[in-house]
């Protein structure tokens, strides 16, 4: 049994113009030690599916389907039974590391926090392991930096204490959300190898959200891209890079600049603009923005469909067996 | 920490004689001759003379200013016309009233204020909410004078729990001197609490949605727990802010609520000082509102470097 398993997963949003699905019927799983990618543009509900993992969406959201966690749902378990859960079987990393850390209490203190709360450690105990963390996550000078402030600290060594707070109680899950977006570009290869490394040596599963195909291809085993609040396709990353069959993913992908392109050559773009979450096509979410839109991209939503051993679509022109 | 200190006192030492210089020239340009409204405008001119003589006022403003501030250095404020005693003993007397009613008011302010605003944020656009912020409204459009009418009516009047006014004084026993300074110190914490609950209210909202209160949660923190240990330290500040400004209202509002509860404070002193032009009592007191306005801002400062110690690294 997969360690987690998100199963039609539902999403609504309390807007101005009333409820709006963020989410809508996203299912996966995560192998114990599995690494997925969640990737696609901003707006389209990856983070949300995060927070809805954790049970910290915003007031008034709502979520429907199933989170299980070995084997007991998530969406089902009252505020004190997540808490236990949060920072200690699923930990999260965000993607600012300026922002995320409270600015008035010293690093030390705000990794220990997890560590009191779910291991009861305390005083000097927490303190060598919070020493031990930030050594782990590769920050220099642990014994003079775990009393520093955040605003102390680079970008890159915040996301490093981000880290290691997310990494105290030995999580068996690891949310990492944009968690290099904010940093410079050789800040970034740092902090995904330190991620790829801590969760192989940890055994602990993966879940990495971003925009950024490069990051998504570099650090996972399997792939999920995300479209207006739904999964439009999914696979292995070998097999769905090699062969990317729906047309948001086609245009994602054509839409990352490569440098050798002549500067004559426009940047590819996919036309028209994210939509409202209200705004959303009701069948096919992507209809409005697709080329190979039909009649049937309107009426019918499509189904997610098996063109390759371990790669899967949703879109009503590609070829494949039906589930 | 030293250099800070000294860089302070320094510029409050500036902020003190700016305001001094102002007080005194404005006293000058303003009409209402002391020696005249002491004897009435029907005096011979000689008596005037001989008042003036008496009061110094015949000498050129300038020695006049400089004699004022050189007492000030010996801790000197000179002589009332009126009282025929020494402005620092008038002001010392009153100030055993005024300075617990000062306060009071702030402290009630505060601790109400807090609360209130805490208990509005956590239950956002909930009843709760609506009830404090239409409460706070109330405190705010209601002015203090009124409302001390209102509470004299209530409480003095008609359930004779508390005095409607006057000061026993310390010496007739502590539980007499606060029983009177009740009425005085709730009536002028009134619309201090308004304001503050506001700001508390909203700063807590907003500190709220901040990134790192959702990392406290997604560590398993509790919703009350991520409230008091990542939320209400960083709301402190604009509560802070607010409150040190307040000061100069509750040091002015004073004038307003000693003459509704006819308590013998500095703000009744000042009162009667502008009205019998007794000068000397004015611009002291006066020149002491600014001190104490500069000094609490002086406090305000040294209390946001010990909330924020992104404020300590830069001062």
């Amino acid at each position: 049994m997969a360690l987690l398993s998100v199963e039609n997963l539902t999403v609504e949003l309390q807007t101005s113009r009333g409820m709006a699905a963020a989410v809508r019927g996203v299912s996966f799983a995560l192998e114990r030690g599995g690494t997925l990618g969640i990737v696609g543009e901003s707006g389209c509900g990856k983070s949300i599916t995060a927070l809805a993992l954790l049970g910290l969406l915003p007031d008034g959201a709502r979520a429907r389907g199933r989170v299980d966690l070995d084997g007991t749902d998530l969406l089902t378990l009252d505020e004190d039974a997540l808490c236990h859960i949060r920072g200690n079987r699923i930990a999260m990393i965000f993607q600012e590391p300026m922002t995320s850390l409270n600015p008035v209490h010293r690093i030390g203190r705000q990794i220990a926090e997890p560590l009191r709360l779910h291991r009861g450690m305390r005083g000097a105990a927490a303190r060598e392991e919070v020493l031990r963390l930030l050594d782990r996550v590769g920050l220099p000078d642990p014994a003079r930096r775990i009393d520093a402030y955040p605003h102390q600290l680079s970008g890159g060594q915040r996301q490093r204490v981000m880290i290691a707070m997310a990494l105290s109680c030995a999580p068996d899950i690891l949310l990492a959300d944009e968690p290099t977006t904010a940093l410079d570009v050789t800040i970034q290869g740092q902090i995904l190898d330190l991620i790829s490394e801590l969760v192989e040596d940890n055994g602990m599963g993966l879940i990495l959200i971003s925009h950024d195909l490069g990051v998504i291809g570099e650090t996972v085993d399997n792939v999920a891209v995300m479209y207006g609040g739904a999964i439009v396709e999914e696979g292995a990353a070998d097999s769905l890079f090699a062969n990317l069959a729906h047309p948001y993913s086609q245009g994602l992908f054509a839409a990352v600049p490569r440098p050798g392109l002549s500067r004559g050559n426009r940047l590819n773009t996919i036309p028209g603009t994210v939509p409202e979450l209200t705004d959303l096509p009701p069948a096919c979410t992507f209809a409005d923005r697709c080329a190979k839109a039909t009649d049937i991209c309107w009426a019918q939503v499509p189904v997610m469909n098996r063109i390759d051993p371990d790669h899967r679509t949703a879109c009503h022109h590609l070829g494949g067996s039906v589930e | 920490m030293s250099v800070f200190l000294a860089r302070r006192f320094l510029s409050f030492l500036i902020t003190v004689f700016g305001a001094s210089v102002i007080i005194f020239l404005l006293l000058e340009v303003l009409p209402g001759d002391p020696a005249l409204t002491m004897l009435g405008v029907d005096a011979p001119d000689s008596a005037i003379a001989a008042i003036r003589l008496e009061l110094g006022l015949d000498r050129p403003a300038f020695v006049r200013y400089v004699d004022w501030i050189a007492g000030l250095f010996h801790g000197e404020m000179g002589l009332s016309y009126v009282y025929k005693v020494p402005v620092t003993e008038l002001i010392g007397q009153r100030l055993q009233v005024t300075l617990p009613l000062a306060i009071g008011a702030m402290v009630v302010a505060t601790l109400v204020s807090l609360s209130l605003g805490i208990f509005a944020a956590t239950n956002h656009n909930r009843i709760g909410d609506y009830g404090v912020m239409g409460f706070s409204q109330l405190g705010l459009a209601i002015p203090d004078f009124w409302f001390g009418i209102l509470l004299i009516i209530l409480f003095a009047v008609i359930l004779h729990w508390l005095p409607s006014g006057g000061f026993p004084g310390w010496d007739e026993g502590i539980w007499r001197g606060i029983r009177s300074l009740i009425l005085p110190v709730f009536t002028q914490a009134l619309g201090l609490t308004a304001i503050m609950t506001r700001v508390t209210r909203s700063s807590v909202l907003e500190v709220a949605r901040e990134d790192y209160v959702r990392t406290a949660r997604a560590k398993g923190l509790s919703r009350r727990a991520a409230l008091w240990g990542h939320v209400l330290r960083n709301a402190l500040v604009p509560v802070l802010t607010i409150g040190g400004l307040l000061v100069a209202t509750v040091v002015t509002g004073t004038l307003i609520i000693e003459n509704v509860f006819a308590l013998p404070g500095v703000g009744k002193l000042i009162f009667d000082a502008i009205s019998n032009r007794d000068l000397m009592v004015v611009k002291n007191v006066v020149l002491l509102f600014a001190a104490i306005v500069v000094v609490v801002n002086f406090i305000v400062d040294i209390l946001y470097a010990l909330v924020d110690p992104r404020i300590r690294i830069h001062s």
